[in-house]
């Protein structure tokens, strides 16, 4: 059942993506416009670095499903 | 023109590219909806796949730079933005989560560079999966159903939203139907750049404009981990013709077998080729099976959205 793992990959994926999607819009997006901060800003940075959280957590996720995935098969470990 | 099918013995040469003509019958299918139903939609959709189609033949013929195509692309996106500026009926600006979440307030401006941002990266995900017999035109028929799904549950369940936001999705199922009876195994003809970047950005487009941009994404998960999982192994926009390794190689079996080279991009195919050879027939249908329960997944946030 070669296709079993990669059907697990896209749903943790999916989910990822739902779960993401949803504290980007309803918790990240909403804090204060960054033109409304008057000291800079401290908050717009807060927000800048959890929307590279976010990505950066799912990059790091599908990096190492992919990682177990290659070091099961065995083969070629990939360059990155 | 014609080019080598280099996953077959003998390399058999092909016609190629068909893009001109998928490009030609996708822009026909909106002219026809907006005959029959004049209004701004079907003719956004058919300026997006005119874009995204002619950087394509640009590609076909010149072969762009890895950065400059995807820089080219975000020009797709334009008439998308465009016409909600002067018309605020193109899309909405916010996004419809499934179950009680609900949707999210107008994001205005982010949703504009979302949308620019979103043609380069759809449209080379679809380029990405365009490497096999049959590989693009059955992923572009399967995800445009879950699309249509999508935009239909919408539409039905919104009384407020007219039908024609579902009307002008149906080309992209209808030719990439069509398409996939002359490129599946054994290939008669190829797509070519200007036919998987068009196939792309009206996918694209169509998932914004019919509100449906979750369960669209959902759909690609597959290019979208393709795509990633390629750029991360070279490390960069990349042309694939400047690439060091082939993901894969014909054996002398006959089967493709996964590269063993280590500087090898580490694309779906190849994963897929770790557990053993297979045929290109058998490859690509595992592709599909991959990308229908995908569909499925997508199938089920429509679902969660629109109908529960």
């Amino acid at each position: 059942m070669r296709l079993a793992p990669l059907m697990i990959m896209t749903t943790v994926a999916w989910l990822l993506i739902l779960v993401e999607s949803y504290v980007f819009f309803e918790f990240i997006v909403p804090f204060p416009q960054i033109h409304e901060v008057g000291a800079l800003t401290l908050l717009a940075l807060l927000k800048v670095g959890l929307t590279f959280a976010l990505g950066a957590a799912w990059f790091a996720i599908m990096f190492l499903l992919r990682y177990f995935y290659v070091r099961s098969r065995g083969a070629a470990r990939p360059p990155s | 023109m014609v080019v080598e099918d280099v996953h077959k013995v003998g390399a058999p040469k092909v016609p190629s590219p068909a893009g001109p003509l998928l490009i030609l019958a996708l822009v026909a299918g909106e002219v026809v909806e907006f005959v029959i139903s004049p209004s701004l939609l079907p003719l956004v959709i058919a300026a997006v796949v005119l874009v995204a189609g002619l950087v394509g033949l640009v590609d076909d013929l010149y072969v762009l730079g890895g950065k400059v195509k995807p820089l080219l692309l975000i020009l797709a996106g334009v008439p998308v933005v465009v016409a909600e500026f002067f018309n605020p009926t193109v899309y909405s600006s916010r996004l419809y989560f499934p179950l009680f979440f609900g949707p999210t307030g107008e994001h205005t401006t982010i949703f504009s560079i979302l949308i620019l941002a979103s043609m380069p990266i759809v449209s080379n995900a679809y380029n990405m999966m365009d490497s096999f017999n049959g590989e693009i035109s059955g992923f572009t028929f399967l995800t445009s159903l879950a699309l249509i799904l999508g935009i239909g549950l919408r539409v039905f369940t919104s009384p407020s939203l007219a039908t024609e936001r579902l009307a002008i999705a149906v080309p992209l199922a209808a030719v990439s139907l069509v398409f996939y009876i002359f490129n599946r195994y054994p290939s008669k003809v190829f797509d070519g750049d200007s036919g998987a970047l068009a196939f792309g950005a009206m996918y694209a487009a169509l998932a914004v404009t019919g509100g449906v941009e979750f369960a669209a994404i959902v759909a690609i998960v597959p290019a979208i981990l393709n795509s990633f999982y390629i750029l991360s192994s070279v490390r960069g926009f990349v042309e694939r013709r400047k690439m060091d390794a082939r993901p894969t190689y014909l054996g002398e079996d006959g089967l493709l077998h996964a590269s063993k080279e280590p500087s090898a991009p580490t694309t779906l195919v190849r994963m897929l080729l770790f557990d053993g050879p297979l045929s290109e027939r058998n490859l690509v249908r595992d592709i599909l099976l991959l990308t229908a329960f995908a569909c499925l997944l997508s199938a089920v946030t429509s679902f969660l959205t629109w109908v529960i």
